[in-house]
């Protein structure tokens, strides 16, 4: 045992005034009688309680004694743990199969209360003598307090924490790893179930995972196993018993087209069931999508519009991750809930032990395809690259002159200032002026050097192996981001915003009629290269996202932001250099300058719903310190023996 | 209030013309001895019996009736009434009110001209009123008792008594005003009292402090009269046995008085001492 303020137990030296002051106490008060003869025959009656009461005060001094010394020994605060000094840092697992019944007898309690539980009374363990942290860990780790030693931050801490609806990671597991190989003052305890901490049986391959999310991270890491420095406590069923029965969603989309139907349904369902169970699926319209309707851009649209089932789907699921299968529908743009539910053999629904993951919030959308002008001397090969790549509707649309353009082509040169469209390509530019500030010479070779080799304009496009014949000598204006450029420093490709004129303009500095570009299959590529990345429509829009990814919002283009507001509430500004993470299944809705869209989310990890801890999932399992502290036992001690004492004393003053 | 204050005279006053119209004025120095045959004044004649005195004979109705009988004389008697007033540590709160008892009874007794003496009882008997006679010795017999304080040793009732019958050979009536928590008893004394044929009438004056225990918890209790102590844990159980033992104590006085045809009177301190007084004399047991 050690004291962690041993100078308090110097106040054991007042035990010496306390038994002087006690024996002044005990002291009866004198009081005069006219018969003591009298007293004398009642006492002589019950000379048996003398003794008794002679060694009550002994007790009562003795109490008191004990009292003070559990006092001193709490204020002196003891700790019998072998001294273990290391700071804490508590990681809880908030990933969506988390909020599955801790006992799945006994549905009522999730593991993450469970979980928000067991770290309560670790953090009352600590009780303020050792620092600690709290964390929560899906697929990236969240501090919900940093390093601290006040218990009471730590419960409110606990106390704002609410289960989440992404995957786990055990990447980020492999990073606490070898957090706490750096610093051994730190001591991780990760309160989990150890679902989706080990490799999955096989990779999502249904639903890629959007730009900007970790394709990788729900991928398993062989050598990322847990070492013992991260201590797990597992909660909910151990490894070898029996695992929860659970079906949910593994994969979802929707798409136009797909025949005659108008839409097609993919669907792919999950189950942890050990034999073959029956479920249906259903298909429920929420109403029109937010790019048509104002009003159902509130993010909650799905509560407030009437719900029409497009279509059940009777489903026989076997063990395991089913095969996806494709279902046509008739259906319009507009938001739909897929909804699965375990049934029984007279079709009654069933509950089971997870519910994030039977609800999948779709959408299918009807975005306005980019308007495309052409301003060019010979616009045929211009229209033709346009139109090549307008078999998708929703894509681009060759406009006529005069009409109303999202983006415009030249050839030459473009006009400054506000006028025309404010998305520009420009090729072979002769004049200064929308993103060129001076024009030279021509230049008799071009060797270019891709300066950007990430950028999207550059993704399908191989600028270094392009002659760039027709090149000038230019000068791109100040603040302009050049993705190729020639040996010598000429820009070839550059992009140019005017903040002031609500401008974006990508210069191409070659003449396609040149060297017969325009026949070289990278023309048109370089055009809807171009027109996709000023449009803002390098991905395309999808059905629904998996929640914890971290999303581009659709349509938004260079230097413009959206506010993406919530389905839970909150609201976030999102730019292209900054998507916008969805925590939480429904359907969130970003607010672009042009239009609102859609960004339904659904929680849809087959690991996750298979409910399985993996054996391996890292780390040996230990016991979790929990109970109240030794100075508060011994408060508690010493309360009670100054409740008896007291009564002692009662007794001795009112008899 | 002072025994000579006008207002208690006033109230002996009061008494005297009770005790008057309830003894129909016949205050006990007027009254005629029932002992006939031992006086100076011709009463009656009696049969004779066997034991009774030759000498009172009449020979001369025998001679004419030849039938014994005997004179029978009234003897105007006065009586002595010795009062005895614990004065004991033990009556220290009790002492103004057994003063104005003694004072009622002397009072009293000097207005029907018999004789006054008062004794301070404590270890012993200690002179506080030598014999007095006549309605003059009234203001002593009042200063006298205003000058009595409680504070002496140990009461010793017996004792006390066997100093008065040394004393006193004559018959008198003796009044002992006490609270008669005498460790040694009282049965001694009373038979010793009775013995010498001395009338005897009990005045116990308590307080209710005495018969009531209103103290709980630890206690220490001392003596007033030794100094002994005991320490206590006052329950309510031994209250309880504090107040029967109480209870006990003055059946049993009681118990010894009626047993000795000794009056007995007790009183509690809280109670107006002409109305005992005033009780006592329409009982008759004191004065009648």
């Amino acid at each position: 045992m050690i004291f962690l303020s041993p100078g308090f137990l110097w106040g054991f030296a007042l035990l010496a005034p306390l038994v002087a002051v006690f024996l002044l106490k005990v002291r009866p008060r004198r009081h005069p009688v006219t018969a003591i003869f009298l007293w004398d025959q009642i006492l002589t009656q019950r000379k048996a309680t003398t003794l008794f009461q002679r060694l009550r005060d002994l007790l009562s001094l003795l109490l008191l004694a004990l009292a003070a010394a559990a006092l001193i020994l709490a204020a002196s605060r003891p700790r019998i743990d072998g001294g273990d000094t290391r700071d804490v840092l508590i990681l809880i697992d908030r990933s969506v199969s988390m909020s599955a019944d801790l006992d799945p007898g006994r549905p009522g309690v999730s593991r993450f209360e469970a979980a928000v539980d067991r770290a309560g009374a670790l953090v009352r363990s600590l009780g303020g003598q050792r620092r600690a942290a709290i964390a929560t860990v899906d697929d990236r780790l969240t501090y919900a307090v940093p390093l601290t030693d006040e218990p009471r931050r730590l419960r409110e801490a606990l106390g704002r924490l609410a289960v989440g609806q992404s995957p786990s990671d055990r990447k980020v597991l492999t990073g606490l790893e070898q957090l706490s190989g750096l610093n051994r003052e730190l001591r991780v305890i990760l309160l989990t179930d150890g679902v989706g901490l080990a490799a999955p049986a096989e990779a999502e391959t249904f639903l890629p995972a959007p730009a900007g999310a970790d394709a990788d991270a729900v991928a398993g890491d062989d050598d990322a196993a847990a070492g013992p420095v991260v201590e797990v406590v597992r909660l909910g069923p151990s490894a070898g018993s029996a695992v929860p029965g659970n079906v949910g969603l593994a994969a979802a989309d929707l798409v136009a087209g797909g025949g005659e139907q108008g839409a097609t349904l993919l669907l792919s369902v999950v189950s942890s069931f050990s034999e073959p169970v029956q479920g249906e699926a259903t298909l429920t319209a929420l109403g029109p999508p937010p790019e048509t309707d104002a009003s159902a851009a509130t993010g909650r649209a799905e509560q407030e519009a009437p719900g029409v089932v497009v279509r059940v789907i009777p489903l026989d699921i076997a063990p395991g991750r089913n095969a996806p299968r494709l279902y046509p529908l008739e259906a319009a743009p507009g938001r739909y809930r897929l909804s699965l539910t375990r049934v029984d053999g007279d079709g009654d629904a069933q509950p089971d032990a997870l519910a994030a993951d039977d609800t999948a919030f779709l959408s299918l959308p009807s975005p306005r395809p980019l308007r495309v002008a052409v301003s060019a001397g010979d616009r045929y090969f211009f229209e033709t690259a346009v139109q090549a790549f307008a078999f998708r509707s929703d894509l681009m649309e060759l406009v006529r002159r005069g009409e109303p353009a999202d983006l415009a082509i030249f050839r030459g040169g473009a006009p400054s200032g506000v006028e025309g469209p404010p998305l520009r390509v420009v090729f072979a530019p002769d004049a200064a002026g929308g993103g060129v500030t001076e024009v030279g010479e021509a230049l008799a070779a071009a060797l270019p050097r891709v300066l950007l080799p990430n950028h999207p304009v550059l993704r399908f496009f191989p600028a270094e192996s392009i002659g760039f014949q027709g090149a000038r000598r230019l000068r791109a204006a100040a603040g302009s981001a050049v993705l190729v450029a020639d040996a010598t420093g000429v820009p070839l490709i550059w992009q140019t915003r005017d903040p002031d004129a609500g401008t974006v303009t990508l210069v191409v500095n070659l003449d396609p009629a040149a060297g017969d570009f325009v026949l070289s299959p990278y023309f048109p590529v370089l055009v809807h290269a171009a027109a996709t990345h000023l449009g803002g429509r390098t991905e395309a829009r999808r059905a629904t996202y998996l929640t914890g990814a971290s999303v581009p919002v659709p349509g938004l283009r260079p230097g413009e932001a959206a506010a993406v507001r919530f389905a839970e509430g909150g609201e976030v500004t999102a730019t292209p250099a900054t998507p916008v993470r969805l925590e939480r299944a429904g359907f969130h809705v970003a607010e672009t300058p042009r239009e609102p869209v859609d960004l339904p989310a659904s929680a849809m990890h087959g690991d996750e719903s298979r409910l399985v801890g993996l054996p391996d999932a890292g780390g040996a399992a230990v016991e979790l310190p929990g109970g109240y502290l030794p100075w508060v036992w011994l408060v508690v001690v010493a309360l009670g023996v100054l409740v008896a004492e007291e009564v002692l004393y009662h007794r001795r003053k009112v008899g | 209030m002072s025994l000579t204050d006008p207002a208690f005279i006033q109230r002996l006053e009061s008494l005297a013309l009770l005790a008057r119209r309830v003894l129909g004025g016949k205050l006990q120095a007027n009254r005629r001895t029932t002992r006939k045959g031992t006086g100076v004044s011709f009463a009656d004649y009696a049969e004779y019996h066997l034991g009774d005195d030759h000498r009172a004979i009449d020979w001369r109705v025998y001679g004419r009736l030849e039938h014994l009988v005997i004179k029978l004389f009234e003897l105007e008697e006065d009586m002595t009434l010795v009062v005895l007033l614990d004065t004991s540590a033990s009556m220290r709160d009790k002492l103004p009110y057994a003063r104005q008892l003694a004072a009622a009874l002397g009072f009293l007794a000097l207005r029907g001209l018999d004789r006054v003496a008062v004794y301070a009882l404590s270890s012993g008997i200690q002179p506080v009123l030598e014999t007095a006679h006549g309605r003059a010795k009234v203001m002593p017999l009042l200063r006298a008792l205003e000058g009595v304080s409680a504070g002496g040793e140990a009461s010793d009732f017996e004792a006390g008594c066997r100093t008065l019958v040394a004393r006193h050979r004559r018959r008198m009536m003796v009044v002992p005003i006490s609270d008669f928590f005498f460790p040694t008893g009282f049965d001694t004394a009373l038979s010793l009292l009775r013995h010498q044929r001395h009338e005897v009438f009990c005045l116990q004056v308590q307080s209710p402090g005495d018969r009531r225990c209103t103290l709980r918890g630890d206690a220490e209790l001392a003596c007033v009269e030794t100094g002994q102590t005991r320490r206590v844990t006052v329950r309510p159980a031994e209250a309880a046995a504090y107040e029967r033992a109480v209870v006990k104590w003055n059946a049993q006085l009681e118990h010894a008085c009626r047993r000795r045809g000794v009056g007995l009177a007790s009183t509690l301190t809280d109670v107006p001492f002409d109305e005992v007084m005033q009780r006592v004399l329409r009982r008759g047991g004191l004065v009648a």
